[in-house]
């Protein structure tokens, strides 16, 4: 398995990027009802650095292992680590970005951001941060804007921004470029990389997008059905070893390319 | 109407047009003049039918009677009294009603906990009628300021309660999840999001509270005082004083209205600064 572990930079907003363990986590949804398992035996290791993209069919269960990454859903069985951390209640090593920027509409994008700054930042370092972060982003212009003044495109830079300002040890993204149109998505995964090269993080990355995962990851998982009781596992764990920029007409691109897209139940000869 | 419009707009456009033309050339005069159209009218109306006789004097005073009342009274410094009391209390009990049910709203609407403890008895308080505190409150508290300003209390209560509780509950969950993601909880959560979000819901619920605040006023005043504009009300009833009983009316309509459209103002404010 190739990784790739993004080279420490030396400037000021270097984070320490952590690893993610999981160990025999399963998650279980109970109603009154009846009981329905998600997650069944998952077993991962993610190395510190390392870009993860999760694949698989909606309600599989991708969002629900991301967001118990976070602590915003608990595993039933096993546990999570994020470095020596074990999750347990919100975990403020990781931040998120979700599909819907989630911004509060009474704050400038300014505002916004800051209110990803791990408790207890100075004010100096945390504007220096956020300074940094709006360049960064593109967002040099709107700074003082609300965020119903932008465009959905920006607004999802706020929000990731946003979670950058946490630095946190692992970046959690579910689908956050999902509800964008195509061409502003292709921008969108190029500033994701610009990024990650100066904040280099974890970054464990819910898509259903095969190309963009194939873009972006150092490495491919895909959740589906491996028992019995339809509960979801790890069913592909593709490391991808090609460094950036990558070509979609690549043989090794176009190869995982057709192999994802038939392990998600697509034909992919009209696609 | 205006769906009407739309409709025919596509089907027929010209005589849609021609229909809306009428309606739109008023809208296109200032609206505080629109506004003023109706209470003048109603005014010259009531001039005409008193001074020219057709309805008698002790059933309808003339505008002009109505005016001298005002006058009349305000020289002797009777009126000055009664509004100033009046407005004390409704200021007083509004602002305390108002705090309290900003207070318990805000627990019901954030601790389920509380929302079943207290639900169901302060929905059950919230039926009682306004005129059937008022014996109780007299007995209680006697005939001083306690009582009337106790009943404008009640009133502004519930208004501010009901919406701040509601507005609570429907803070948009993906807002409160993104923020607690950050770590965000407890007071700081209430502080960051779900106050700020439910800003303009609090202004509504102001505004209705002032409105009550008002009303309960009067019925206090009504039914134990010796000052304000409520007692003026039975006081000008009982002297058969329909000029004086007419005014303080008016005086209600004005002051409601003056008092409305500066929280109205401010409830502007919020809106554009919260959402």
């Amino acid at each position: 398995m190739a990784l790739t572990i993004a080279a420490p930079e030396a400037t000021s907003t270097t984070s320490t990027a952590l690893y993610v363990q999981f160990s025999n986590v399963s998650r279980t949804f109970t109603t009154k009802k009846e009981s329905r398992t998600v997650l069944a035996d998952i077993n991962l290791h993610i190395p510190a650095g390392q870009v993860l993209a999760i694949l698989g069919a909606s309600g599989c269960g991708k969002s629900t292992l991301l967001r118990s990454v976070s602590g915003l859903d608990h595993p039933s069985t096993g546990d999570i680590r994020t470095g020596t951390h074990e999750v347990n209640g919100i975990n403020e090593l990781c931040a998120v970005s979700f599909q819907e920027p989630r911004l509060l509409p009474w704050r400038s994008v300014r505002e916004n951001i800051a209110l990803g700054l791990a408790p207890g930042t100075e004010k100096a370092s945390g504007d220096a941060l956020i300074d940094e972060l709006i360049e960064l982003t593109g967002l040099s212009h709107a700074a003082s804007l609300r965020p119903r003044e932008i465009s959905g495109g920006m607004a999802q830079r706020v929000s990731l921004a946003r979670a950058l300002a946490r630095r946190p040890g692992v970046l959690l993204l579910d689908e956050p470029f999902g509800a964008l149109d195509a061409l502003t998505r292709l921008k969108m995964q190029d500033l994701l990389l610009s990024i990650h090269a100066s904040f280099p993080t974890t970054v464990l990355m819910v898509t259903h997008d095969v190309d963009e995962a194939l873009t972006l990851a150092d490495r491919v998982i895909v959740l589906g059905r491996s028992t019995g009781n339809g509960a979801a596992g790890v069913i592909e764990d593709l490391a991808i070893s090609a460094g950036q920029p990558r070509r979609h007409t690549d043989e090794k691109f176009v190869a995982d390319r057709l192999h994802l897209l038939r392990l998600l139940g697509v034909d992919p000869t009209n696609h | 109407m205006s769906t009407a419009n739309v409709a025919d707009t596509r089907e027929n456009p010209t005589p849609a047009k021609h229909k809306a033309g009428i309606a739109a050339t008023i809208l296109r005069a200032p609206k505080w003049l629109l506004a003023l159209i109706l209470p003048l009218a109603t005014l010259a109306v009531w001039q005409f039918v008193t001074v020219s006789g057709t309805v008698a004097p002790w059933t309808l005073p003339t505008p002009g009677s109505v005016v001298a009342a005002a006058f009349e009274l305000l020289e002797d410094g009777d009126l000055g009294k009664h509004i100033g009391i009046s407005t004390q209390r409704v200021l007083l009990g509004f602002a305390f009603g108002s705090l309290l049910g900003l207070a318990l709203g805000a627990l019901v609407g954030l601790s389920k906990l509380a929302d079943a403890f207290l639900g169901l008895s302060i929905s059950a308080l919230r039926a009682v009628p306004s005129l059937a505190w008022v014996p109780l409150l007299v007995l209680w508290m006697k005939m001083g300021e306690d009582s009337k300003v106790t009943l404008v209390i009640i009133g502004a209560f519930f208004p501010v309660f009901t919406t701040v509780a509601l507005a609570l509950r429907h803070v948009d969950a993906h807002l409160i999840e993104a923020a607690r993601s950050f770590g965000l909880k407890g007071l700081k959560l209430l502080r960051t999001v779900q106050l700020p979000a439910v800003v303009p819901s609090i202004f509504s619920g102001l505004r209705l509270a002032l409105a009550q605040a008002w009303l309960f006023l009067v019925a206090a005043e009504l039914l134990g005082a010796s000052m304000g504009l409520g007692f003026l009300l039975t006081d000008s009833q009982n002297n058969g004083r329909l000029d004086r009983l007419i005014m303080t009316i008016v005086l209600l309509a004005v002051f409601g209205k003056i008092t409305d459209a500066l929280l109205s103002i401010a409830e502007r404010w919020a809106i554009k600064r919260w959402t």
